[in-house]
């Protein structure tokens, strides 16, 4: 007896942290700079800082294969790889391999994730963009869903927060679909871009272009060195030049001394007191050696990811035949991602004589510009959609057919192209119930447990919205005077964003959300989920820093009650 | 508004953008089956012969010769033809390379009256420029079958851009660049295209 009290003594905390990317890494940081002892726990392995990021400054020749990966290795990746960008030589070892980690696609899905510590916040896009009034007022005033039970005015001082910390560039627009924000100096338009922006604008009354806001530091800031411009982000980066878990969050929360990280920690329930109705810990299996172990602590946070943190609540069963937190039958509902792969392309004539140098490891950005009220309504879809891309003069002028053999081959590789204009949309998915994910036990993952089904439809509204999205990219280009304008449509593949969200919805009423206003499980008040799980709606905009002001903000919330004795 | 010249792109186009691009580096083999009776070779399972090693760094040095800097084979292409056709191409896209391959040599063994790896390199070069003039001097054909000159010039640009000589000295490169600057001219970006840009 008096050994369990000792094992049960050393296994608990003040607070439990599951998941270390972009929202964990924040839970950790905020909540240990409270004061309160902290264990995060990470089902993947750990990751230190640079040290092993094993292609951080890897050349490319240095690379096997063209930086290609064989299809013998590939059958690992078939999911992984649908993005088409990330399995390659010099970021594979981000991504879980398909044939360990399998999921079941009712209809198809593509979830893209790593397990390590530090999560996507090692390979994010860094694109940092607020959500704005018309996002936390729109389900509401269209009767969509439910309503967010927040406003922008309850989330804006913990955005200031979070970017004053993780360092975020761009240019104040005074936009009202896109808020202002703390901003270290903007990155530079081209040439190019900068005419394209002067046309835009002398063309349209509605449209604006600026320039992509991103986590990378255009000034040294915080002990962090600004961006070396070789947009090899993805393999990490030595310079710890943008966001991530082990360049912003973890030291801060390190140096607390008050932090316990433990990686191969698989958290497969939440334990549950019914006679306090609170949470009393966390079961986890231990990757390596497949035991089972419980910690306990007055809260927890869930930041496994949208889908890893909805995965813990639907397996914590014990007390809950359809999972923690889902009295309302919500939960793993609402699935929602941004729809991309739809924009258009085009040559600029002019500026030969132009160039560049260095990699900028950002774009360009064009502001929602529909369904913003009178002319801007748009007949046959609701919210909007903004664009990102740039201007790029990339390889030489000829084809493969064109380009001579011989000595004459190593002059003409050295005559540039055409400078190019290409932007893709971020289209706003609704919020539809029957968009879901579910467990079962009929495929179960390399450790024996049980894996995810997906069943999430893109719809007509995101159908419609698409059409305008190629269309009016085409004729933004074409009024900028572009040549050869192309536009492009794929399918709207549900996670290829990669920005699920919305399986545990905040909201204002426990029978039809699973969150509180403070990120806190209705009916478990000292379980707290500030991943993407919580978005009431996707808004358009790139998502991780609302992630990020919504985790900080629920973290003193948490910490303000604990206090108070309330939790 | 013209909406209609906005047409939506298709895949042949989308493979000849993605050639001016990134200089032809389709390394997948697009080519269908187009076995011409030819199965004989010498290439094991795992790799070409030294054999055939020497003919492809020949022929690939034809097309990026050796100058004031490195050319194809010195810069380890034929490894990274090996390396694609065993490793990256499936069967049929390797039957048909070799198969080609093989009638290439023939060819130019009838026509040079000796080997190709025995001719003199002005032998070489007028051989292999015929055969390149043969398909692309004129209109080319996106479509039709690659023939064996159309693959290895998309292998060697497709290779030698991705060794350490294509990048840092035909091309330039900067691991590091330090900062950005989107509007200064190309001479004074180093008057040479970016390897990775």
């Amino acid at each position: 007896m008096r050994l369990n009290l000792k094992a049960k003594q050393e296994n608990t905390y003040d607070a439990i942290v599951v998941g270390s990317g972009i929202s964990g890494g924040w839970a950790a940081k905020e909540l240990t700079e409270k004061g309160l002892k902290t264990l995060m726990l990470e089902r993947g392995r750990q990751v230190e800082h640079i040290k092993d990021y094993p292609t951080h400054s890897t050349p490319h020749w240095e690379l096997p294969y063209n930086n290609q990966v064989p299809p013998e290795e590939l059958k690992h990746y078939e999911k992984q790889n649908r993005t088409g960008y990330t399995i390659r030589q010099s970021s594979k070892h981000w991504w879980v391999k398909d044939t360990e980690h399998p999921y079941t696609e009712v209809k198809r899905f593509d979830w893209m994730r790593g397990y390590h510590v530090g999560g996507r916040s090692i390979m994010w896009g860094r694109q940092s963009y607020r959500l704005s009034e018309m996002d936390f007022e729109a389900n509401a005033k269209e009767g969509i869903a439910v309503d967010w039970p927040i406003r922008y005015n309850d989330i804006a001082p913990w955005y200031d927060y979070v970017e004053r910390h993780i360092g975020v560039n761009g240019i104040n627009e005074g936009l009202p679909q896109l808020p202002d924000g703390q901003f270290l100096p903007a990155m530079e338009y081209n040439c190019v871009e900068k005419e394209i922006k002067k046309r835009i604008e002398s063309k349209f009354n509605d449209r604006m272009m600026t320039m992509g806001r991103s986590a990378n530091l255009t000034a040294n800031h915080k002990g962090r060195t600004q961006c070396q411009y070789r947009n090899m982000c993805m393999q990490g980066c030595p310079y710890s030049a943008y966001f991530s878990t082990q360049s912003s969050t973890l030291p801060p929360a390190m140096a607390t001394g008050n932090l316990t990280l433990r990686p191969d920690s698989i958290v497969t329930e939440i334990l549950y007191d019914p006679e306090t109705q609170k949470a009393t810990g966390v079961r986890i299996m231990d990757a390596e050696t497949r035991e089972f172990k419980e910690y306990y602590a007055k809260i927890v946070f869930l930041n496994a990811s949208t889908v890893g943190s909805t995965w813990i609540l639907l397996n914590s069963t014990e007390h809950f035949s359809d999972g923690m937190g889902n009295a309302s039958g919500e939960l793993g509902h609402n699935m929602m991602d941004h729809h991309l792969g739809v924009g258009a392309w085009g040559i600029f004539e002019g500026f030969e004589d132009v160039y560049h140098h260095g990699r900028r490891p950002n774009g360009i950005y064009i502001p929602r510009f529909r369904n913003m009220g009178g002319a801007t309504n748009q007949p046959n879809f609701i919210r909007g959609y903004g664009y990102q891309g740039g201007a790029s003069r990339n390889g030489w002028k000829k084809s493969v057919a064109e380009l001579s053999i011989g000595e004459d081959l190593k002059k003409e590789v050295n005559e540039p192209g055409p400078w190019e204009f290409g932007m893709g949309g971020f289209g706003e998915w609704l919020p539809y119930h029957e968009n879901k994910m579910a467990l079962t036990t009929d495929v179960l993952d390399k450790f024996g447990l049980p894996t995810v089904v997906f069943d999430v439809a893109a719809f007509e509204n995101e159908y419609n919205m698409r059409d305008d999205m190629a269309d009016s990219a085409a004729e933004i280009l074409e009024a900028a005077g572009l040549k050869n304008v192309q536009k492009w449509k794929d399918d709207p593949n549900p996670g290829l964003g990669i920005h699920e969200m919305g399986t545990a919805r905040m909201g204002r009423d426990p029978k039809t959300s699973v969150l509180n206003k403070w990120n806190q499980v209705h009916e478990v008040q000292n379980v707290f989920v500030t991943d993407g799980a919580c978005m009431t709606s996707a808004a358009c905009q790139n998502p991780s820093l609302t992630y990020m002001a919504l985790t900080a903000r629920a973290a003193n919330h948490a910490v303000e009650e604990l206090k108070k004795g309330n939790l | 508004m013209n909406k209609s010249s906005n047409t939506l792109i298709d895949r042949k186009e989308a493979l000849k953008r993605v050639s001016y691009l990134l200089g032809g580096a389709i390394s997948a083999p697009t080519v269908l089956g187009f076995l011409n009776g030819c199965t004989a070779s010498t290439a094991s399972a795992k790799g070409f012969s030294p054999e055939q090693m020497n003919f492809l760094g020949k022929v690939s040095d034809v097309i990026i010769p050796k100058t004031d800097t490195p050319g194809a084979s010195e810069a380890g292409v034929p490894k990274f033809i090996d390396d694609m056709i065993f490793i990256f191409w499936n069967e049929e896209g390797r039957a048909d390379f070799i198969a080609k391959m093989v009638a290439f040599e023939k060819k130019a063994a009838s026509e040079l009256g000796k080997p190709f790896t025995e001719a003199s390199a002005e032998e070489q070069q007028n051989f292999v420029q015929k055969e390149h003039d043969t398909v692309f001097g004129g209109n080319v054909d996106w479509d039709a079958p690659r023939p064996f000159i159309w693959m290895m010039k998309e292998l060697t640009i497709t290779g030698f851009f991705s060794t350490e000589a294509g990048m840092t000295q035909v091309l330039q490169y900067k691991l590091v660049p330090g900062y950005w600057d989107g509007c200064l001219t190309f001479e004074e970006a180093g008057g040479k295209v970016w390897a990775n840009p």
